[in-house]
């Protein structure tokens, strides 16, 4: 897997966040921090300096597409990755016209969340 | 039931608690929106909660909750979109599916399974909306193909055709981010659809582009291995050439959404979440038993300790220990007021609709926390006092208005704590308690009344039977009355009040020990048996003697500073055998809401943490009694209900009256 | 199928209580008296860190009752609940086929026969089984009386 594995995952769902950490370490990621927030998200990225951020489209606060060209505003090469649930379809695009790598849907399929992190780390 | 290899049932309680919340923030956020149907901010947070819980019940596989918020959330998207209005129908309506989540839920906690929606139920539910605000259950493809041509560029030109699989979600997304991959590795020429228009599509099982200066291993590279594309095909290409128009849709309208059933099992490692972790009831439950016994243990030890001074400094420091784990443990658990407040909102709209009074209803102090088994058995004693300031306190609109009082009412449900105790208050600005009819009431009933004041009167509401509403509407009366609240508060060990004003309203005060587990308490000695006093209780202690000790018919009373104060005998009422009243008794005086009685007893031993045990069978043999309590020495005591006492003191004055 | 009982004697007859039913066994404990119960409710005792009730199982089943130092408690549950209740001295577990054990004859014994789930001869005596749930039920007979 390489060392590029370290992930910082964004939900304020504890449910999905629960979810997303148990797929990415029975799958030899590392979840190396959890935030539930966009400001956290934000702070959070760059103290940890993750390899990939996997990021809610919808949270409370500021949304995720906001999250995402903040993170990006200070780190442009981040590899963000977004969670949106079936019907996002605007913010997805709008997510990656603003530089995601690429993104996952809800309901999660551990295999396709493993492939497209494994692809979006590459 | 497992998605590929992930045991969603490892998810069940979580997903349970969350669903909740949701719904939960769903309907408060209605309410608000029904005061303000503008209110912004209620929308994006309801919009927010039904998306939520889509993702979550779909992941979950529950496809009709998930239809359902979906349904909730598109309705909102209208509204966030000004294309449409809240109204009170879409209020109703919304309700509706609130209910409806709630019914989900309830049959997913009992039977492990959410309930089928049945199309008529679904129907209905729509109803409440314009059809043209409801959508189909998934978006329906459109019929939109565009080319459009770029500059084409030197080099090796491709032609790659690129077929998403029936299951890949969002192929527009996946074709656009195919789009910025080719970029990345070389030069994209041309797509169809176009990339403009791919942002716009809302179905896509086909993108075709023309790509130059890459090589076909890179394009492998990226496309291989995905899920989401079901085959590819790559060709040498005329440069110059263009992409046919093509027409991509299939035919049929809906889009399912997939399912998988792979039941591959497997187990993943347990999970640890940084921040707060979430803990089973049962092993906090288990804590605190650990920790009471410590505190047993820890008392006979101070006890014995007090012979051995070597000893004393070691002790001492077990004892504030003990004390300060025996705090956390309670803050543990301790959970705000908010959890059983939540839902009185939409209980007090929907009541005071049903009998057309209105009413505004205020929440204050919701974040006072209270220990969680005594949050549990809270909720029905309040709905019962909410219900009977809708019913009973505040009046009809036109009575209100005769009267030049605000049309609309005021309930107002407020909880504070105070030393160990939490008080919570339900008040109404209603007519109030009529007290001369309380009073005939009481009069017909046999109860002491004609001399008591108005305070004394009031509380004579909780007793068994009373009630002076002839009219038993549908929602509170049907019998039960404000006995019941008061017995449910008694046996959480807490205390009832009621004050009234006329014309200006009730309120009923409920008082509540923070914690049931471990009391303060002051043992008492009578002849040879010791029993626990609960310390919150008592106002004073003193010593009299036998002969301070006047009857008034047959209740006993010493006068405490120029005042009658009623007292009870341990000795006798208990049937404590051994020698009569010395020649000094100690007395403790108790308070109980605004009344006061005096305990005599041969001694008092001191005070002490008291663990609460309660015995599982037989009881009603323990029905005088708090509880029990095991002290340091390993025996039982039992710990008196100062209620109880009060009881008797009460029933002597009936029989005196 | 063979079931096994733990055996006591009481005054004349041998009674039996299923061995599952049957938590432990023990010497005479230290009783704290419940004010205001019936008299069959002889206290409350510490068993490990829990109080649980004791009665007098003699009383209950309306035989002279005589509480002496040899007295045992067995503790038996039924469902959740835990009682302790007051034997004379000797205990013996024996194993009857639940085929021996017939509807109890009411007239036989000097108890109340609902209390009894069935008889069984063991060695030329006779064994009442006790339905334990039946004896620690507690019906509205025994409400305590009101206080004063």
């Amino acid at each position: 897997m390489g060392l590029n594995n370290r992930i910082l995952v964004v939900d304020d769902a504890a449910f999905m966040r629960m979810m997303i950490r148990d797929i990415l370490t029975k799958n030899n990621f590392e979840v190396v921090g959890e935030a539930t927030n966009g400001d956290e998200a934000v702070s959070k990225y760059i103290e940890l300096k993750p390899d990939l951020v996997t990021l809610d489209i919808t949270m409370p606060g500021m949304d995720g597409v906001t999250v995402l060209k903040k993170i990006r505003e200070h780190d442009p090469s981040a590899r963000v990755v977004m969670c949106s649930a079936m019907g996002q379809q605007a913010m997805v695009v709008e997510a990656i016209q603003n530089g995601a790598r690429d993104f996952i849907n809800k309901p999660f399929h551990p295999q396709k969340v493993v492939e497209i992190l494994r692809r979006a780390l590459r | 039931m497992t998605v590929d290899n992930i045991d969603l049932n490892t998810y069940l309680p979580i997903f349970i608690e969350e669903t909740k919340e949701n719904i939960q923030q769903i309907s408060s956020n209605l309410l608000r929106l029904e005061q303000d149907e503008n209110d912004v901010e209620a929308i994006n947070e309801i919009f927010r909660a039904a998306h939520t819980l889509k993702g979550m019940s779909a992941t979950m596989g529950y496809s009709d909750i998930s239809q359902l918020a979906h349904q909730a959330e598109n309705l909102l998207d209208e509204v966030r979109n000004n294309k449409t209005h809240i109204t009170s129908t879409m209020i109703t309506g919304f309700f509706h599916i609130v209910d409806e989540f709630e019914a989900q839920l309830n049959s997913l906690v009992e039977t492990g399974e959410p309930s089928k929606i049945s199309q008529e139920r679904y129907q209905e539910i729509l109803a409440f909306f314009s059809p043209s605000q409801v959508v189909a259950p998934l978006e329906i493809m459109e019929k939109i193909s565009e080319t459009s041509r770029e500059e084409a560029t030197e080099g090796e030109c491709f032609l790659l055709e690129i077929f998403f699989s029936r299951d890949c979600q969002l192929p527009q997304a996946r074709a656009m981010i195919i789009c910025n991959q080719l970029a990345s590795v070389g030069k994209l020429l041309e797509t169809s659809p176009s990339q403009k228009h791919l942002a716009e599509r809302d179905q896509l099982d086909k993108l075709t582009c023309r790509v130059s200066d890459i090589r076909p291993e890179q394009v492998r590279a990226l496309l291989e291995g995905g899920v989401e594309v079901d085959y590819y095909t790559i060709e040498k290409y005329n440069c110059d050439q263009e992409i046919a128009p093509q027409v991509t849709e299939e035919e049929g309208g809906f889009r399912q959404p997939q399912d998988s059933t792979d039941n591959s099992d497997s187990h993943h490692d347990p999970l640890v979440l940084r921040h707060t972790i979430r803990v089973d009831t049962e092993k906090l439950d288990q804590l605190l038993n650990l920790v009471s016994e410590l505190v047993i243990n820890k008392t006979s030890l101070l006890q014995a300790a007090t012979n051995f001074p070597l000893l004393a400094d070691g002790v001492e420091h077990l004892h504030r220990l003990t004390s300060e784990l025996q705090v956390i443990v309670m803050k543990m658990r301790m959970i705000p007021l908010e959890t059983v407040f939540n839902r009185f909102p939409r209980m007090v709209r929907d009541t005071a609709m049903a009998v057309d009074k209105l009413v505004n209803f205020e929440i204050r102090g919701a974040e006072t926390e209270l220990d969680r088994t005594i949050i549990d058995d809270i909720s029905d004693p309040l709905v019962h006092l909410l219900r009977n300031a809708i019913d009973h306190g505040i009046e009809a609109v036109d009575r209100r208005v005769s009267i030049g009082k605000p049309r609309t009412g005021t309930i107002r449900l407020e909880a504070y704590q105070t030393g160990n105790q939490v008080v919570i208050e339900v008040s109404d600005d209603g007519h109030g308690l009529d007290i001369e009819q309380i009073r005939a009431k009481s009069r017909e009933m046999g109860l002491p009344g004609v001399d008591a004041d108005a305070g004394e009167l009031a509380n004579l509401i909780f007793t068994p039977g009373f009630s002076t509403v002839e009219s038993i509407t549908d929602l509170s009366g049907r019998g039960v009355g404000l006995d019941v609240v008061k017995n449910s508060i008694e046996a959480l060990g807490g205390s009832t009040d009621v004050y009234s004003r006329p014309n200006e309203g009730t309120t009923f005060k409920i008082s509540l020990p923070l914690t049931l587990a471990i009391i303060q308490g002051l043992l008492v000695k009578c002849s040879e048996e010791i029993y626990v006093i609960p310390l919150s209780y008592i106002a004073e202690t003193g010593i009299i003697f036998p002969e301070d000790i006047q009857t008034i018919g047959q209740q006993e009373i010493v006068m405490l500073r120029g005042k009658v104060l009623p007292i009870v005998c341990l000795n006798k009422l208990l049937e404590i055998e051994g020698p009569g009243p010395t020649e000094e008794l100690s007395l403790v005086v108790v308070r109980y809401g605004e009344r006061q009685i005096g305990i005599i007893v041969d001694d008092l031993l001191g005070q002490q943490d008291i663990v609460i045990k309660n015995v599982n069978w037989g009881e009603q043999f323990f029905r005088s009694f708090l509880g029990c309590s095991i002290l340091g020495d390993g025996s039982v005591v039992m710990i008196l209900d100062i209620n109880v006492l009060l009881s008797v003191v009460r029933a002597r004055e009936v029989n005196h009256a | 199928m063979l079931k096994q009982f733990v055996v006591f004697p009481l005054e004349d007859e041998l009674y039996g209580v299923d061995i599952h039913q049957v938590m432990r066994i023990e010497k005479m404990l230290p009783l704290t008296r419940v004010p205001n119960a019936p008299s069959f409710v002889i206290g409350v005792c510490n068993l490990r860190g829990s109080v649980i009730p004791v009665i007098d199982l003699k009383q209950r089943l309306t035989l002279p009752s005589n509480i002496d130092e040899n007295a045992k408690i067995i503790f038996v549950h039924v469902g959740k609940q835990v009682v302790g209740m007051t034997i004379d001295s000797s205990v013996d577990v024996t194993s009857i086929d639940s085929d021996e054990i017939e509807p109890s004859p009411s007239l036989v014994t000097g108890i109340d026969s609902q209390f009894i789930q069935g008889v069984a001869k063991i060695s030329n005596r006779l064994l009442i089984v006790l339905d334990m749930e039946r004896v620690l039920t507690l019906d509205q007979l025994n409400v305590l009386a009101d206080l004063d």
